[in-house]
């Protein structure tokens, strides 16, 4: 008795869950970029999949790098919310987490717009996010989705 | 050449070292990260004949993970923990050593001693204090689950839309020390997942293992219940089986997890015991700080079961964890703690009924 009355409480808990995630909200202050070599490979729905570890190759079999802004540049709120939903310090646990369970290379925690972009230049397989006002900076490395630019 | 190979020596030591260090434009494929967990906690009891204060030190751990190339990565994990055969009540343990081959994209395959990815809690928390949603772990983990396993890992994550993964492992059952593991049979586990959203997870395992002399090993995690006496204990084998399920959901605002275990342990004289343990927990996070919870806790074991012996066990707690940052955290809580009847029914005298603990944790990872 006691049990069905627990699963009923988990059952209506996780449908609550699944409506809550229904209302997930997209950010567009950040622009992500890539290396040239990895470039027009992937469709738009899996970029953050790619940000946050969940894709460790792309699809021409080159190594993801990921850099994500320094828990203290301008950018990380923006990130932390629109990327992994939810503020800097659960995105920093997000990842000692992750490398705690052994799943995944750690990221690369980058300062400032101008460093990222070397990084990103540098580093075959690498994306990483710039705000959008420095677009700019960065024409050639702006990621271009395969389903949007064929 | 010398210098260079100094150079890069140098480098690997210092520049990863620290978690959250800055980067410099060229990534270096030999990355090496060391982290420190641990926890202090004050306890008060208040048991049916006795009741006691005092404060003490958890596990001291020592974490090391290490690229190699850049498919092949070193994951150690070495603790100091208290140890009540030894005269400080300390000791060094080799909680995890293991190299991970990813050979082809998000499948690897895992050598060494390992967390056996059972379900959420062991995969997820382990040793690590400083990810608990709550002071303590479920009850099943002193009983039933294996905590350990030493072998081969086949791996696989984050596959498809509902980013499937699976974990295939055999290694030394629960009778196996860190040298030895007694006779020729090997545990066998497997297990799959899906994270159909975001922030949740859905679990299902299968473990086996045929237990030589119904001995637990030094890292399995099993014990007797306390009212069994050496002299008592069944020195047959056991035929071990566990099905786990887990439901974890971590949100920004809403925290849920259940683990759910059902346990066959046959023997030859007293037949098939089946055990039972459910583990629910719910908290919900206010100024992304402050999370009150509450937990429930219930393990069950048959009157025939010879591993762990008849016990019945339910916890009920409410607590508060209050998240300083992501590398510190204070956990507090309030747990009622009972005994059920069957057990003294099945072992022909009363057992101690009730009892009530308070409890602070510190804990950080440096």
């Amino acid at each position: 008795m006691v049990y069905k009355i627990i699963y009923k409480y988990l059952g209506l808990l996780l449908c609550l869950v699944a409506s809550h995630n229904l209302f997930a909200q997209s950010n567009d202050t950040y622009l992500v970029i890539v290396n040239e070599t990895v470039n027009n490979s992937i469709k738009k729905k899996e970029v953050n999949a790619y940000l946050r570890g969940e894709k460790n190759y792309w699809p021409n079999g080159t190594k993801v790098v990921i850099s994500l802004p320094s828990p203290k540049s301008e950018l990380a709120v923006d990130v932390a919310q629109a990327i992994f939903k939810t503020n800097v310090t659960g995105m920093q646990k997000y990842w000692l987490s992750l490398i705690f369970q052994g799943r995944v290379d750690p990221p690369n925690f980058i300062m400032t717009d101008e460093e990222t972009i070397a990084f990103v230049k540098a580093n075959k397989g690498a994306i990483g996010v710039i705000q959008s006002k420095n677009k700019q900076l960065a024409n050639d490395l702006l990621i271009k989705f395969k389903d949007l630019n064929p | 050449m010398k210098r260079h190979l100094l150079r890069n020596s140098l480098l690997s030591l210092l520049i990863p070292i620290t978690f959250y260090s800055e980067t410099q434009a060229q990534s270096d494929s030999k990355k090496t990260q060391i982290n420190f967990f641990g926890h202090i906690e004050y306890d008060f009891d208040k048991m049916p004949n006795a009741n006691n204060s005092f404060f003490s030190l958890g596990e001291q751990d020592f974490f090391i993970n290490s690229k190699i190339t850049e498919e092949v990565s070193f994951l150690g994990e070495s603790v100091i923990r208290p140890d009540f055969k030894t005269t400080t009540l300390f000791a060094p343990s080799v909680e995890r050593m293991q190299i991970k081959y990813d050979y082809f994209r998000n499948h690897s395959i895992v050598a060494g001693k390992m967390h056996t990815p059972l379900n959420h809690w062991n995969d997820v928390y382990h040793h690590g204090r400083l990810f608990f949603p709550t002071v303590d772990r479920p009850l099943s983990f002193s009983y039933l689950i294996p905590l350990h396993t030493t072998g081969i890992r086949l791996q696989g994550q984050n596959l498809g839309e509902q980013k499937f993964g699976y974990d295939i492992v055999s290694g030394n059952g629960i009778s196996s020390t860190d040298f030895s593991n007694l006779g020729f049979n090997k545990s066998f586990l497997t297990s799959f997942h899906i994270k159909p959203f975001d922030y949740t997870k859905f679990q299902i395992s299968y473990y086996y293992d045929f237990i030589e002399n119904n001995q637990s090993g030094v890292h399995s995690g099993h014990s007797t219940a306390s009212h069994q006496t050496q002299s008592k204990i069944y020195k047959g084998n056991v035929r071990y089986q566990l099905f786990s399920f887990s439901a974890a959901y971590f949100s920004n605002k809403f925290e849920f997890l259940n683990e759910t275990v059902y346990n066959l342990s046959g023997s030859d004289t007293l037949g098939t015991a089946k055990n039972f343990s459910l583990y629910a927990y719910a908290g919900y996070r206010i100024k992304g700080k402050y999370v009150p919870y509450i937990s429930f806790d219930h393990l069950k074991t048959a009157s025939n079961d010879v591993h762990v012996g008849p016990l019945e066990l339910n916890r009920l707690l409410i607590g508060m964890r209050y998240e300083i940052s992501h590398q510190i955290n204070i956990k507090v809580h309030l747990a009622a703690v009972s005994t059920g009847h069957s057990v003294s029914h099945a072992i022909g005298h009363a057992m101690d009924d009730n009892s009530y603990e308070f409890k602070i944790q510190l804990s950080y990872g440096l």
